[in-house]
């Protein structure tokens, strides 16, 4: 329930939460007018901090919003986000410690700087920055829409429920610029490390109650069945294998996650933490349920209907929390939940403007400053979140999912440099600049294409085999292309230059 | 050359993906479990043992990592004893 205790409660912990985003400024201090102070916390992140900071990458507004907002919207296909959080560890175990390795012999602190000297080429470099960076605009937005679905169940009953969306939107996004700026990636790590501690409580104790009252099996009977909710229609095979394996994919290729990465101290460690992930993600699998799971709750399913259906979906798991728990504890669970999408949006905006310094700026004018660095950095990660605002207009708000595979159709795209860059030297590099802009631009075709050219609800696209992920298509013309590229390249004795040869892993 | 090792952390790391890529024989409402439907039980189930084996292997891994760093840098303080 809603009332003035969950708000005193929401706003004491916020409270909490900015204490430590600013405490994290000084915390194991550094120069903050350094970039690698700002945006990598100086690598001196252990494996405590690690795993929260990587876990982040999980528990954001995608598990606690898009997921169970689509499942309930759509049925079990978006389940796909179970597997796909088991799947990309043990990707992760392969290839995190091998770059963190090439990364850290060679000085490398992005996947562009590694590209720019693996394949000699300073055209892929920054094409695999843009790409990026891009990517990371939609997956910022869809944290944006987190922020804002909890804004508006605190705030509902307050005016008319336009107004209170369009006010919450506001709100978030200005919160979200003010704690950038000031405490970057350190204050983040601490405060994921609060935000994960309340979500993990309240996924329990929601998942308790609903158990308690009986109402998985009533969940069972009482769903709609014009929505397959329980099991995958058939004709949906082939879309959720190629979700999940394709995301488990693209999960490793964001700036923000190798960010993550190769701020922790050792590869071993990489690698251990990873393996371990797949347990943590016991959460997400249950909040995803949570969107079916709200059937067994009448109370509940009484709230949402309050709302439009665009942003219907996004209201779910709120709308859970408010009327199974307690005020205060909905207050707590629901700045979880706020959080959860604050701290990594924080993250993901730094790791695209700190990517945007390093392999654009510092292109364009090699002799900048550090304190200049930073400075371009900060008002980048500002200027990176309005561009993403105007991702929340394209896609309505209860299939904020598919902000997060558009951003991942377009960052799988960088997967033919990265990996191949990681195991071989016998790629060319003309090839993978084209394979990389036939990807990309295949994609966005399809995905305007699937969607009829109105408001994008969809990023699967009907094949002879049924609909998949329109992702999976897009890099595997990248890949083609890349191929023949590379062997055409190779009947010319084309290379890559005497300083890709020279390059030592 | 393959060794008998990397084909056990291969194996390791494959099993969940081809227990969640058989979608056919997991994709059933019956048996319930709690009033969850099995499709979506299996799913969760292979979460912790899926962390049970990537854990093995990381261990398996990382030990093979460092006996080869062991082995590199034991040849090396050779060359460089027999250069001295």
């Amino acid at each position: 329930m809603i009332n003035s205790i969950s708000i005193t409660v929401f706003v004491a912990l916020f409270a909490i939460f900015v204490y430590l985003g600013f405490y994290g400024s000084r915390w194991r201090k550094g120069n903050l007018k350094q970039l690698k102070e700002w945006g990598m916390a100086g690598s001196r992140i252990g494996t405590t901090i690690g795993w929260f900071l990587l876990g982040a990458d999980i528990y954001t507004a995608y598990t606690f919003i898009a997921v169970p907002s689509s499942l309930y919207a759509k049925g079990s296909i978006f389940f796909f986000a179970a597997p796909y959080v088991i799947i990309t560890y043990a990707f992760a175990m392969w290839l995190m410690p091998k770059f963190w390795k090439i990364a850290n012999n060679n000085g490398h602190l992005t996947v562009a700087d590694f590209v720019r000297s693996v394949f000699n080429s300073r055209l892929l470099a920054v094409s695999v920055a843009v790409v990026g960076i891009v990517a990371e605009l939609p997956y910022i937005a869809l944290q944006i829409v987190g922020m804002q679905a909890v804004l508006i169940t605190l705030l509902h009953g307050v005016g008319a429920v336009n107004f209170i969306i369009e006010l919450s939107l506001i709100i978030s996004f200005i919160i979200l610029a003010a704690f950038t700026w000031t405490s970057g990636l350190r204050g983040a790590a601490l405060g994921s490390i609060m935000k994960d501690v309340l979500i993990l409580l309240t996924v329990i104790i929601v998942v308790l109650a609903v158990a308690v009252l009986g109402g998985f099996h009533s969940a069972l009977l009482t769903a709609p069945s014009t929505i397959s909710y329980f099991k995958l229609p058939p004709s949906l095979y082939n879309a959720y294998w190629s979700l999940f394996v394709l995301s488990a994919l693209a999960l490793y290729m964001y700036p923000h996650v190798v960010n993550g990465t190769l701020a922790q101290s050792d590869p071993k460690k990489v690698r251990k933490t990873a393996s371990l992930l797949p347990f943590y993600s016991l959460g997400l699998g249950f909040l995803a349920m949570f969107g079916f799971m709200i059937y067994g709750v009448p109370a509940a399913l009484k709230y949402v209907h309050l709302f439009p259906a665009s942003v219907q979906g996004t209201q779910v798991v709120p709308g859970l929390i408010i009327t199974l728990l307690p005020s205060w504890l909905s207050g707590a669970a629901l700045l979880g939940i706020f959080i959860g999408g604050l701290v990594p949006a924080a993250i993901m905006a730094i790791a695209a403007a700190n990517l945007f310094t390093r392999n654009i700026a510092k292109e364009i004018r090699p002799n900048m400053t550090p304190a200049g660095e930073t400075r371009t950095a900060q008002v980048f990660a500002v200027i990176f979140k309005f561009l993403a605002l105007g991702f929340v207009f394209v896609i309505p708000a209860t299939f904020a999912i598919q902000l997060q595979l558009f951003g991942g159709i377009l960052i799988l795209q960088i997967l033919p440099s990265f990996v191949f860059g990681v195991i071989t030297k016998r790629i060319n590099r003309y090839a993978l600049f084209l394979g990389l802009l036939v990807g990309v631009f295949l994609g966005i075709y399809m995905m305007v294409a699937a969607n009829h050219f109105a408001v994008w609800t969809t990023t699967l696209i009907a094949t002879g085999l049924g609909p998949v992920f329109i992702g999976m298509l897009a890099l595997l013309a990248n890949i083609a292309v890349v191929m023949v590229g590379s062997l055409i390249a190779k009947a010319f004795n084309a290379t890559n230059g005497a300083k890709a040869a020279a390059y030592k892993y | 050359m393959v060794k008998s090792v990397d084909i056990a952390i291969a194996i390791l790391l494959l099993i969940p993906l081809i227990a969640l890529l058989a979608i056919p024989t997991y994709n059933h409402i019956h048996p319930t479990l709690g009033g969850i439907s099995f499709f979506y039980w299996y799913q969760l189930l292979w979460m912790p043992l899926s962390a049970i084996l990537f854990f093995i292997a990381a261990v398996l891994w990382n030990a093979k990592e460092n006996k080869e760093e062991k082995k590199t840098r034991n040849r090396n303080a050779r060359h460089r004893g027999r250069r001295r």
